[in-house]
């Protein structure tokens, strides 16, 4: 091949074809976004993080004693499958990302995957502690019926009455121990909770929303055993009734309901 | 040689870059300082006829001279340039839709003594042989394995220039490195040809 020839070639469609240099900031924009985006990918693989927290420490624990299912059964059933997917989705975006900055290609995959890692825990940590975890959550479920839909199996354990599971809002109080609280299905229910653990005695208030393990004693009464707060959106409940169309329960408690026939919740 | 060539010459690979930047008819010096030894490597990697050489480092330059801004003077330009040689080869391969084949180029005695004794320090196969034996062996082996070979020893790169290259990290080119020499000497087993 001969030396000039090429060179000389080389120059001629340079000048024909008018190549110039590309300027140095596209090359700096280009590789300053591709960091950018790998930043993005972190943040929200953290936000991912803290609502897995959330969601892993709000999953009911105590409730997987009263079911037959074992502790495996129990985990595969409430795994949060929805926010691991978007953490993976985040995780090898990040990754991408940052493989193609400029020097990203020197650092080995296990180095790049456990610092994302880290930094996405971390960050995952931080957000659920101020309280995003629980806040998208709820802003997805109030937003997204899908999302809802995707992570229902979590709140239809509290539609199972007769395993001893309820779930509504409470709508009149008589006692601490006594009160009416209507279902996700708009069923009334009178509640007897003399013999209940309750996490928070501030809980049991008017338009409180609370789950409850305890037993059914027949299609409108229920004996609470266990009350804790249901973080369930106050819009996926369905309306409070008109006070004259709600059919109080009859049987057990019916006396205390009869001398207090006020809805306070209206 | 001009009196401007002698200058150029003495010019490092940066200064050079930077003079090609103000001036287009500078970027000639570049080219003629690396059109030898990439025309030799794009040989090594594919059995690409004169022409398609020619053709893929005029590619090359004209790629090299588009993105001269791009340049990290913290690498060495002969290993940017090497990698933009590399993809050039790649791209154009795909385009043409087969893979490259292998080398058809003369083996330095050199390179060829260090490549055999790397392999099998005992060898004292005849030079002749040898070298069609080893181009017949790279030729058999997958494009990331004769890659790594084609660069530690024939191109006499090392780990860093090697990784800042094929885009790997050192300790991929390591791996990749040990297990081409691996699988050069089970081809050659294969081959039943003593290297």
């Amino acid at each position: 091949m001969d030396k000039n020839k090429l060179a000389q070639e080389v120059i001629k469609k340079i000048k024909e074809r008018s190549v110039k240099p590309k300027p140095r900031w596209q090359f700096l924009a280009s590789n300053y976004s591709l960091w950018f985006a790998g930043v993005v990918a972190i943040v929200m693989g953290g936000v991912s993080i803290s609502v897995i927290i959330y969601l892993i420490k709000d999953n009911d624990w105590q409730v997987y004693e009263q079911m037959d299912d074992n502790l495996f059964s129990f985990i595969f059933l409430t795994l949060p499958y929805l926010w691991l997917i978007f953490l993976v989705v985040f995780a090898l975006a990040a990754h991408f990302n940052l493989k193609n900055t400029k020097k990203g290609y020197r650092l080995r995959l296990p180095t790049l995957l456990s610092a994302m890692i880290l930094l996405s825990f971390v960050l995952g940590g931080a957000f659920y502690s101020i309280g995003i975890g629980k806040a998208i959550d709820m802003k997805f479920k109030d937003k997204y019926p899908v999302y809802y839909k995707l992570l229902s199996h979590r709140d239809t354990i509290w539609k199972k009455h007769s395993r001893g599971f309820l779930g509504g809002t409470i709508i009149q109080v008589n006692s601490e121990n006594d009160f009416y609280l209507i279902d996700m299905e708009g069923n009334v229910w009178g509640i007897d909770a003399s013999k209940a653990i309750v996490t928070n005695k501030n809980i049991l208030g008017l338009k409180s929303r609370v789950r409850m393990i305890g037993k059914r004693y027949n299609e409108k009464l229920f004996q609470a055993k266990f009350i804790a707060p249901f973080d369930f959106p106050r819009k996926l409940m369905p309306n409070l009734p008109e006070k004259e169309s709600i059919i109080m329960p009859e049987g057990m408690i019916k006396g205390r309901f009869e001398r207090n026939p006020i809805f306070n919740a209206y | 040689m001009s009196y401007q060539e002698g200058m150029a010459e003495e010019k490092t690979d940066i200064e050079l870059v930077e003079l090609s930047l103000l001036d287009q008819e500078n970027f000639i010096y570049l080219i003629k300082r690396y059109e030898h030894r990439l025309s030799a490597y794009i040989a090594r990697l594919t059995k690409a006829s004169a022409e398609d050489i020619e053709d893929i480092l005029q590619d090359v330059f004209i790629k090299v001279y588009q993105n001269l801004n791009d340049f990290d003077k913290d690498l060495k330009f002969s290993s940017w340039i090497y990698r933009i040689t590399h993809n050039q080869v790649i791209s154009h391969y795909r385009k043409m839709q087969s893979r490259p084949e292998g080398s058809n180029i003369e083996i330095e005695d050199s390179v060829l003594e260090n490549f055999a004794s790397d392999i099998d320090p005992t060898s004292n196969m005849d030079k002749k042989l040898l070298r069609r034996e080893i181009d017949r062996i790279l030729d058999k082996l997958d494009r990331k394995y004769r890659e790594v070979l084609v660069l530690k020893y024939f191109e006499e790169k090392d780990y860093n220039e090697m990784s800042d290259i094929l885009k790997k990290p050192v300790g991929t080119i390591g791996t990749l490195l040990n297990r081409a020499k691996k699988l050069f000497q089970e081809q050659a087993l294969k081959e039943k040809v003593k290297i």
